[in-house]
């Protein structure tokens, strides 16, 4: 049987690797609506701002509910990781809604 | 378990057993982990002469950066001063933010590492002590490049950003910038080596029964902080190379006029510059943790919730670098993000200064200089931290910036969270390196002198800030309210630096018989101080079980005399330097990982390195492929000895292990995975500069021209057949089938050919690099893949070589698994690099 604590040490990893591809997938939407090549309009940058968060805080907390088995203290980690990762995912998001235009 | 007193402890080994075992048969086992005498210790790689080397230099460097900081305050001391001219007061700034950001603060930090890491982990030495002692020489020739800048009356003075069009050759001519990107681009490389060493060396060489969650809560900051060094420091390594090659062939990456963006620059500076920040703190962090519970008397409090920040901090902080760019007009909707990211870190932050307290809340803390500092500390980073919070909204940002209040906020944070706990550490671990402890009446002298300097020095900054004042301004008219601060901030600053010259005193004279320390003189609970000071050179005589994370209190068996402790490889007797190498998760021992003696081949491999960079300072561009052979014949000397894979040991408690694992876990495949790792990011810092282009300036990248689609179709199938030939040669390799794994390497060898031949002739009548930024950077990518595919190319001829030579034994396939495992990345990264190229052409919005 696995050492459950391989498990654990990803789980104190990935909900910080979802807050990463979250940032990175919201800033390169941004520049694809804002910069002078103007890929994108607003709207669809609203779409996958949304879609990439649920799926990001879903996969970021995760290890909210499921760290218990195993070593104590990576438990620990792993459910402060995932805590903050979500705060940090939301945080990225809050202030999208409020913006109309690139604000440039 | 096996008692170890029951072992025998043989002074002389017997006749070697196996192919390799060629440098001290006939020598003690104290003998064999001796230093070379005289002279000769500068071929030394042992961790401990390396992490000196390192603190020594380091130190060095930070009373430089600290002079010239002293003539930039004397110069501002009254409206109006001719001290110094502008031309100068720009040089002195420039150099005193360069020497402190990159010659002082992380390699000193480097140094604790290199020096403490192993001996708290349990291990003889780190895992390659040769890439230690390379790094530390291609730091001090990049240090010795860029302070030589002052001979030849070219120092930089294009501030520590060294930010273009300022930085171009149009607007800055002569070689002062060449000696900034060429030095401290080199002194890049160093930390670099020594990041990917830290993560081997502590994923792979661990006491048995250290888990992850019983290692001292230093490696953990260090494990995280060369993860960032290895992510973090490539863009500006990218960034340093791509506007050296504009200053030298005339590439225009940073010419508006073709193409080319200034801010692009900016991004990858501060890509690399606000980790950097992070890559300063979190080691620094890590000496705090370690110090506390010693004077507390009590564990880490929160050990897991530090873990949880720590790594969530490696992360975050990646997304702050816009931050510094709040200014130059990018989209608020981009602002938006960098400034949540920006607010959100301080709650990684918040709850290490958290746990910080509640340590200090368990028990009445012995009031001892070390603690002083990291009190100190505590409160001068958390007052940086507050006003960090302020300019991460961009309403303030955009008031303060480039104002004095800046550079309050960054004083604060990296003299509160650097200097202070490396004052912490020098005096707490200075009877480790000397043997003789620091004057306590003096040290509490410094430690007053330098906390109030501090504070008058810099406090007042926010206001003259406030106040309108710029920063790099050489002087500033009498009588608009920026007098008596500037007055109170130089005066502060001499109390400061005299607080540090008390420090170096007291560090001269400090080695009397008064000052003698015995065991553990502070009572710490980690490793390092199993030994009375200064321990012997072997660190372990055995290499203890571990089974608390503070072992020095929970274990009594080690508070015996040094020779008794039990444990693994007691005394090893096998003629070579010898350590345990572990599992990377739970600590169990895996294999018996055999080191280097003193060698002068890294010496030799930075010196061709540095005859390479000071041929293209110079432009005596012969010398370059001189330097260049140098330290190719310096890298294949370095591989060039017999492979141990293969043969099995007698480690102690029970255990019998292989040498030289062949196996994905080995820590030479683990290492082999951290290089890719710096490879991919230096790749992903390039793919970021090509996108970033591509976005910004779309007429120019539209003319660059297209590439051409059928060798860009070929070098992409020649790369993903590298990878597959790779997967299977890796595979063959841990099964140990010779025939698959030689013809698996020739294969390898001859991909890489086509791979490189295919992505350069996409290119070669299709994109002219002069006419466009955007046409430059993908030739500079396809140049940093072919130079990749060139290593792989020279990686398997030595390979071959070694095997013909008899340097590998038949059936010892290790050698093979590790190109295999580069073979793998690079091949995927050479098709990324092609479906870019073909992208590039289909592409049309």
């Amino acid at each position: 049987m696995a050492d459950p604590r391989r498990a654990q040490i990803l789980a104190v990893t990935y909900p910080a690797i979802a807050w990463a591809v979250h940032f990175v997938v919201l800033y390169a939407a941004a520049s694809a609506v804002c910069a002078p090549r103007l890929m994108l309009p607003l709207a669809p940058f609203w779409a996958i701002a949304g879609g990439v968060t649920v799926l990001a805080l879903a996969v970021a907390a995760i290890p909210l509910f499921f760290t218990r088995r195993g070593d104590p203290d990576l438990a620990l980690a792993a459910w402060w990781s995932s805590l903050i990762s979500c705060l940090a995912i939301g945080s990225s998001i809050l202030p999208v809604p409020f913006f109309t235009s690139c604000g440039a | 378990m096996t008692d170890a007193t029951s072992y025998p402890e043989p002074r002389r080994a017997p006749a070697p057993d196996h192919p390799g075992a060629e440098k001290g048969e006939d020598r003690s086992f104290e003998e064999i982990w001796d230093q070379p005498p005289g002279w000769r210790v500068l071929s030394s790689v042992s961790h401990r002469v390396v992490g000196k080397r390192f603190l020594v230099t380091g130190f060095v460097f930070f009373l430089i950066a600290g002079f010239l900081a002293l003539l930039v305050r004397t110069q501002l001391i009254v409206p109006g001063n001719t001290f110094l001219d502008q031309e100068t007061y720009n040089q002195v700034f420039t150099m005193h933010g360069s020497v402190m950001m990159f010659l002082f603060a992380i390699p000193m930090l480097g140094g604790f590492a290199i020096y403490l890491i192993p001996m708290m982990l349990g291990a003889r030495d780190l895992i390659f002590p040769r890439m230690g002692a390379f790094g530390y020489w291609c730091y001090l020739a990049g240090g010795v490049i860029v302070l030589s800048s002052f001979l030849f009356d070219a120092a930089p003075d294009g501030g520590w950003f060294m930010y273009p069009p300022l930085s171009t050759k149009e607007y800055t001519e002569g070689w002062s910038a060449d000696f900034w990107l060429i030095g401290i681009t080199f002194a890049e490389i160093a930390s670099v080596a020594t990041a990917v060493e830290l993560i081997t060396a502590i994923l792979c060489a661990r006491a048995p029964g250290m888990s992850l969650t019983k290692m001292p809560i230093f490696a953990w900051y260090v494990l995280v902080t060369a993860f960032m060094i290895a992510v973090g420091f490539p863009p500006l390594i990218i960034g340093s190379i791509l506007l050296e090659v504009e200053r030298t062939l005339g590439l225009p990456f940073f010419d508006p006029a073709l193409g080319g963006d200034p801010l692009l620059w900016q991004h990858l500076f501060w890509l690399f510059g606000h980790p950097e920040v992070y890559i300063i703190f979190l080691p620094a962090a890590g000496i705090v943790a370690t110090i506390l519970p010693t004077f507390v008397g009590k564990p880490l409090f929160g050990y897991g919730f530090v873990v949880a920040a720590v790594v969530s901090m490696g992360f975050i902080s990646f997304g702050l670098w816009a931050h510094h760019m709040f200014a130059t007009g990018l989209p608020v909707l981009s602002l938006s993000l960098f400034s949540a990211a920006s607010t959100i870190v301080t709650i990684p932050t918040g709850i290490q200064i958290f746990a910080f307290i509640a340590t200090l809340a368990q028990n009445r803390p012995r009031l001892e200089v070390p603690m002083l500092f990291v009190l100190g500390f505590l409160f001068i980073f958390v007052i940086g931290g507050l006003t960090g919070v302020m300019l991460a909204a961009v309403a303030f940002n955009w008031q303060a910036h480039d104002s004095y209040f800046v550079v309050a906020h960054l004083h604060y944070v990296l003299i509160g969270g650097m200097v202070f706990p490396m004052f912490a550490g020098l005096y707490y671990w200075m009877p480790h390196f000397t043997g003789y402890r620091l004057s306590e009446r003096v040290g509490r002298w410094v430690f007053w002198l330098m906390f109030g300097g501090f504070n008058l020095a810099f406090f007042f900054m926010h206001i003259t800030g406030l106040r309108g004042m710029p920063r790099r301004i050489a002087t500033y008219p009498e009588g608009i309210g920026w007098d008596r601060l500037n007055m109170l901030s130089t005066i502060g600053s001499y109390i400061l630096a005299a607080g540090i010259v008390l420090f170096v005193i007291d560090v001269l004279r400090h080695r009397r018989p008064e000052n003698r320390v015995g065991p553990n003189p502070w009572g710490a609970p980690t490793l390092e101080w199993t030994y009375a000071p200064v321990a012997p050179g072997f660190n372990f005589h055995a290499i203890p079980e571990i089974r608390s994370r503070e072992p020095l209190w929970d274990q009594p068996e080690l508070s015996r005399e040094g020779a008794d402790i039990p444990g693994m490889l007691r005394g090893a007797t096998h003629g070579r330097r010898e350590t345990v190498g572990c599992d990377p998760i739970t600590g169990a021992p895996l294999q018996v990982v055999r080191l280097p003696h003193p060698t002068w081949v890294p010496m030799v491999a930075a010196l061709g390195l540095t005859i390479l960079f000071c041929g293209i300072l110079t432009s005596i561009y012969w010398a370059c492929p001189v330097g260049l052979a140098i330290f190719l014949a310096a890298v294949a000397t370095w591989i060039w000895e017999p492979s141990d894979s293969g043969v099995s040991i007698d480690a102690g408690l029970g255990h019998t292990l292989p040498v030289g694992l062949v196996s994905r876990r080995s820590h030479l495949n683990l290492a082999t995975q951290g290089t890719l790792l710096v490879m991919w990011a230096l790749w992903a810092s390039l793919l970021f500069g090509v996108l970033y282009l591509w976005n910004i300036k779309p007429d120019f990248a539209d003319r660059a021209g297209d590439a051409a689609h059928l060798p860009a179709l070929l070098g992409g199938v020649a790369g993903v057949a590298m990878a597959i030939v790779g997967w299977a040669t890796d595979r063959a390799a841990q099964a140990g089938r010779r025939g698959p794994v030689s013809i698996g390497s020739l294969a390898t060898a001859l991909l890489a050919v086509a791979a490189a031949a295919g992505l350069g002739l996409a290119l070669w009548e299709q994109v002219d690099p002069w006419r466009t930024a955007f046409g430059a950077t993908l030739w500079t990518m396809a140049a940093f893949v072919g130079v990749q595919l060139a290593a792989i190319l020279y990686w398997a001829l030595l390979n071959g070589v070694r095997q013909v030579a008899g340097q590998i034994a038949p059936g010892r396939t290790l050698p093979v698994l590790l190109l295999a495992t580069y073979a793998k990345g690079i091949g995927v990264m050479t098709a990324a690099t092609a479906i870019l190229f073909l992208a590039q052409t289909w592409v049309e919005i």
